[in-house]
């Protein structure tokens, strides 16, 4: 490829709005937050982050294949709330407890990912009826917040590798890792091709149901590191602590250019969709506004995220109607 | 003799109460083009898809290389060798052409990752051999229509077939790129590759197949060789509808002279003045519509053609110039005040744009109607239905039902239906873009026939038509577009292919001084 | 007619398999109230009927909003219905403080203030191009903010003793509000069948390019609805004020997933172009039915969420029809 089509490539790339929001909002929030460039504050910024960023790439896993995931966040409540009751102190439990964690996530991707890709109901609504039944289980396994997690898991979490590489961090750097070996495997172009349109993928001897079903999994996976990483950060069980992330997952995905009709978008610009949604709760935080704004702050902001990244395809299509 | 590589013996396949084939037969010999004719709804469609495997029949036999087989998925004819060019079917628009043609047979190394640069090499290969001169990286949702079919073709040459089943393949393109898909046939004939050339257009069957099958009624009837007989039309034609050659009777140049001066007011319908559309896709387009007129819009694709009538529908904006209706001035800012003026838009693309798939032939008949319907409180169904009925009579569509869904009627039909809805608004301006585009021959006479009583009635139409021969038969005057410029105008009187082709390729302009630049 | 047209026309009768799917709504619905008879006797009552009717009349209101913006197409949903209820009644009731004199105050400031809220959700969908989902999903948000910055966090006044009978009480055993939901279903159905505007948004949810080459300004029509379904909305938060008398924050939240629950269970398409909302009506009916019967079964809530969510699963499921290749 010659330079210049590198150059517009880049510039059209789908993350490329998102990346400068990213850079716009890091300086808002050095400007409100003092020590912003810190360690301790990119430490603290990472375990309240890494979370979010994770479902986010989740949720763009199942939108680039051509649906949604509305059960993202009570699966990670359910996840919590297994963990929570059942991890003790051994090293043992707390490996057997941890693998079963994982085992849970990626069975309830599974199973969204059975039904749409082999009956195929509208996800939409397939999924919000599987998330309410998540987080009844989860409920029922924890009518409060409570459970037990040993000091050895969530110490884990917060603390740092070989003292500067926090915990999270690590996570996320696996997470990255994951997705650039995605990124080669033919499973996972032809992910791009069903979203895309999924007629020509199937004419194409694609395998459409297979391919959603691994869209599914693949989305299990990060869920799993989601949940892993919520139980470090709370150290509870609760049947409310994924509420938020289910919607702010699609925000984050859509917001770093994962187009909702699928076929398009990044890894990369799913993860800066969800540290740039982390940033803006800091700045709603830093910026002191009295607490009644802040949802109204959240809600106008994510709104102006999407018209800057609607623009060039605005842009686009000016001539016509 | 050579080997038959393919052979289809008293094929049966039936749909929920639709016999869609009876007794089909086919033979396909080694290195030969063997042309597949017939109406829609004549079973060729469905014979093609149980050939290459995405249908099973339910009944008779299948041989490849004179050995049986059941195919049960296209797969599985691929393992034979086969590969079939869908019509615009199996391209995903946010890929690159590169990761399109090597969709579902990703090129893989050692590791067993993808192999970006190998897939990217076969697919450069793969475009030269039909002339396209786009490079692999281009995003597939940039390319146009025409282009997109050559990929399709493309994508299909790529699996090195044996037997290639093209479907339509020059449905949407212009003479140039059939050139250039015949150069490519010839090739493949000369490499051993067998054809098979599904196709309305039957002048073009009869000029690049070596013998003809045709269908009707989901058996075939006939058989034709070329080796013996001549490469005549009329031949053919017969063994399509069953019936005689009805040459139309076409009106001299001069009768229809005499008709249209009948009809003149004292302006011109519709006239344009120095149209131009942002971005240089239209440069200064003026032209006038006499009443009772049969304009043609000709030339290569994409020049400008398709912007004109979308900008006269009203669907288009940005552009300046101005738009004349009997003399004085209009805006035509959205498709409401076109309609409202009597100007209708029957669209390039039927199933995208002129229907609603999911409702029946009376919903789509009445959408425009309903639409335009003030006054009353609630809508007057009866009167309503009635107009429906007399539109369904009047486009002789097949079967007459209006509460049919319209996904449930063929191609011709389902056009029909895109045309017959206008018609309960009495319009006084047809715009018509490539209305007869994959329609068989029954339904394009059926069409023609309501555009000729339309203007014997007064009303006028504009017609862009990527196949020259349907310029040739139903205008009355042609204009070529060239690059968003009207560069020649053809009068009745020496309307001819020759003169069309010349003229579209701009030849006679190359020594002047043309304001080059982008033009898409 | 011939043979094959006569398979034709049978498969076209087919189609109005759809109005099975109504058929097996109400068949559903029948089916829980005798199980609620069951277990718990005096379910059927006349008066726990229409208890149980009440309470689906301001779903119901809710879900002939969601209809209207599910059937305009663009992959069109209202996540803001919730929020937007919320803010009907605080609005409402502030408007109100108790008198009678307010009421018509009132109603054009909910049903004018969820009219400007959809109006910027249309705008947002139909202008600049941004998913329905997300769109009404960051509104949501916004509204949310609106009700506490409006009541500082304390809602202010009441509903009058008008609002509040209208709300509660009964003619000949029947609840007014239940009377007034059957006008709505006739208007509605009358809107969406019988007059130029329902068969127009028919057109622009099955194909929006057709229906603009057809002379609709698909887009103002699709903001236009997303408009209606906020006033819709807002009117319903009137109602559930004088049903509720006092107003609460947040009044709204429930309502928004059994909206779109209804709208699903209804038979009516998420892709838009098809429906009814008698469909979506026999919908809240058996969402609020079956939530009646899992009160009355002392479940705790977790047992409901998952009874809740395993039918709508079981019913989403069984209404897809896997389309042969």
């Amino acid at each position: 490829m010659t330079n210049r089509r590198y150059l517009r490539e880049l510039l059209q790339d789908s993350s490329f709005p998102s990346f400068l929001m990213l850079v716009l909002l890091v300086i808002v929030n050095a400007i409100l937050q003092p020590n912003f460039f810190s360690y301790q504050v990119f430490r603290i910024n990472f375990l309240t982050f890494t979370p979010l960023i994770l479902v986010s790439l989740a949720q763009a896993t199942v939108i680039l294949v051509g649906a949604v995931d509305l059960s993202l966040g009570a699966g990670i409540s359910l996840v919590t709330a297994v963990m929570a009751s059942l991890m003790g102190d051994s090293v043992l439990s707390i490996v057997l407890v941890v693998l079963l964690g994982i085992g849970v996530a990626v069975f309830l991707s599974l199973f969204n990912g059975f039904f749409i890709g082999i009956i195929g109901p509208p996800p939409l609504i397939m999924t919000f009826a599987t998330s309410t039944i998540w987080f009844g289980a989860a409920l029922l396994l924890m009518p409060h917040p409570g459970g037990y997690i040993p000091e050895t898991y969530y110490g884990l979490y917060t603390a740092s590798i070989g003292g500067f590489l926090p915990t999270p961090v690590a996570v996320l750097i696996v997470a990255m890792l994951f997705c650039l070996l995605l990124g080669r495997s033919r499973a996972f172009r032809h992910v791009y091709a069903v979203g895309g349109n999924e007629k020509a993928a199937r004419a194409s001897g694609i395998n459409v149901t297979a391919t959603k079903i691994f869209a599914f999994l693949v989305s299990g996976v990060f869920v799993a590191m989601a949940a892993l990483c919520v139980v470090g950060q709370t150290a509870t069980g609760d049947a409310r602590s994924g509420q938020g992330f289910t919607l702010n997952s699609v925000a984050a995905a859509v917001i770093g250019g994962i187009a909702f009709s699928g076929g398009k978008g990044n890894y990369l610009g799913a993860a800066m969709g969800g540290i740039i949604l982390g940033l803006l709760i800091n700045i709603i935080y830093f910026a002191n506004i009295t607490s009644f704004y802040q949802e109204f702050m959240k809600g106008v902001i994510i709104i102006v995220a999407l018209l800057i990244g609607a623009v060039p395809r605005l842009r686009r299509g000016a001539t016509r109607h | 003799m050579a080997d038959t590589v393919l052979q289809a013996r008293h094929i049966k396949k039936s749909f929920v109460g639709v016999r869609a084939l009876s007794d089909a037969n086919f033979v396909l010999r080694e290195g030969e083009v063997c042309g597949l004719v017939g109406a829609n709804g004549s079973g060729k469609t469905t014979f093609a898809r149980v050939v290459s495997g995405l249908l099973r029949p339910d009944d008779g036999e299948l041989l490849l290389y004179e050995r049986p087989v059941d195919l049960r998925s296209h797969l599985d004819a691929e393992q034979y060798r086969m590969a079939m060019v869908h019509q615009n079917l199996s391209l995903v628009p946010e890929m690159t052409i590169w990761e399109n043609i090597a969709l579902g047979r990703e090129a893989r190394d050692a590791l067993g990752l993808l192999d970006n640069r190998a897939a990217a090499e076969q697919a450069r290969g793969a475009l030269a051999t039909i002339g396209v001169g786009l490079s692999v990286h281009e995003r597939v949702r940039n390319v146009s229509p025409d282009e997109k079919q050559l990929i399709e073709i493309a994508k299909a040459l790529a699996k090195d077939p044996r037997i290639l089943i093209l479907d339509e393949p020059t449905a949407s393109l212009d003479f140039h790129q059939v050139e250039a898909l015949f150069g490519a046939v010839k090739l493949l004939k000369e490499n051993g590759v067998s054809i098979i050339f599904i196709s309305h257009r039957i002048w073009e069957v009869a000029r690049i197949c070596d013998r003809l099958v045709a269908f009707r009624n989901g058996e075939t009837v006939g058989e034709l060789d070329f080796s013996v007989h001549d490469r005549d039309e009329r031949l053919i034609v017969p063994l399509i509808t069953g019936r005689e050659v009805k040459t139309r009777i076409r009106k001299s140049a001069s009768q229809r002279e005499r008709e249209i001066a009948a009809l003149q007011a004292p302006a011109p319908v519709l006239e344009i003045k120095s149209l131009s559309l942002d971005g240089g896709r239209l440069k200064n387009i003026s032209l006038s519509l006499r009443r009772g007129e049969v304009l043609g819009l000709g030339g290569l694709q994409r020049q400008g053609q398709e912007e004109i009538l979308m900008i006269l529908a009203g669907y288009l904006r940005g552009f300046s110039g101005q738009i004349l209706i009997n003399g004085s001035p209009v805006s035509l800012r959205n498709t409401r005040q076109a309609i409202r003026r009597g100007i209708v838009l029957i669209p390039g693309d039927r199933q995208k744009e002129g229907l609603f798939l999911q409702h029946s032939v009376l919903t789509n008949l009445l959408y425009p109607k309903v639409s335009m319907h003030r006054g009353s409180f609630f809508l007057p169904t009866s009167r309503y239905r009635r107009l429906a009925t007399e539109a369904i009579d009047k486009v002789s569509l097949v079967p007459p039902n209006p509460r049919l869904n319209v996904s449930q009627l063929s191609g011709g039909n389902q056009q029909k239906v895109v045309v017959g809805k206008w018609l309960t608004l009495s319009p006084t301006v047809l715009l018509l873009n490539d209305p007869t585009k994959g329609v068989d021959v029954g339904t394009r006479e059926n069409i023609y026939e309501i555009i000729s009583s339309l203007t014997a009635q007064g009303a006028s139409v504009l017609l862009y038509a990527s196949d020259n021969e349907e310029l040739i038969n139903n205008c009355d005057r042609v204009l070529i577009v060239f690059e968003g410029r009207i560069v020649k105008e053809i009068g009745a009187e020496e309307i001819s292919e020759e003169k069309i082709v010349v003229s579209s390729l701009n030849v006679e302009h190359t020594g002047e001084e043309a304001e080059t630049g982008n033009t898409r | 007619m011939s043979s094959q047209e006569r398979s034709l026309l049978k498969m076209a009768n087919l189609k109005s398999l759809a109005a099975n799917k109504l058929t097996i709504a109400a068949g559903a619905v029948v089916l829980l109230f005798v199980f609620g008879e069951i277990i718990s006797p005096g379910f059927l009552s006349f008066g726990h009927v229409m208890s149980v009717l009440r309470l689906s009349v301001f779903l119901g209101i809710v879900a002939l909003g969601q209809s209207l913006v599910v059937m305009s197409g663009g992959e069109g949903i209202d996540l803001s219905v919730g929020s937007v209820l919320s803010l009907g009644v605080v609005i409402a009731s502030s408007l109100l403080e108790g008198k009678n004199t307010n009421i018509p105050v009132a109603l054009a400031g909910a049903m004018g203030a969820g009219f400007a809220i959809g109006m910027v959700n249309g705008f947002g969908v139909a202008y600049v191009g941004i998913p329905p989902l997300i769109m009404t999903l960051a509104m949501a948000s916004v509204v949310e903010g609106l009700s506490l910055i409006y009541t500082g966090g304390y809602p202010s006044g009441s509903a009058p003793a008008l609002l509040e009978s209208l709300g509660n009480g009964r003619i000949v055993g029947i609840p007014y509000v239940v009377l007034l939901w059957v006008l709505v279903i006739v208007a509605a159905t009358l809107l969406l069948f019988r007059k130029r505007w329902g068969a127009v948004l028919f057109g622009v949810g099955a194909n929006s390019i057709t229906a603009e080459l057809s002379g609709i300004d698909v887009k103002r029509f699709r903001m236009l609805v997303y408009g209606i379904c906020g006033a819709i909305t807002g009117v319903a938060g009137f109602l559930v004020l004088g049903y509720t008398g006092t107003p609460y924050l947040n009044l709204g939240a429930p309502y928004l997933m059994s909206s779109i629950a209804a709208v699903a269970v209804g038979g009516i398409s998420l892709a838009g172009g098809s429906g009814s909302y008698v469909g979506a009506s026999i919908g809240c009916i058996l969402l609020i039915t079956l939530s009646s019967i899992l009160v009355a079964l002392q479940t705790t809530e977790a047992v409901r969420q998952i009874v809740y969510g395993s039918l709508l699963f079981v019913i989403v499921v069984a209404y897809t029809r896997r389309r042969a290749e």
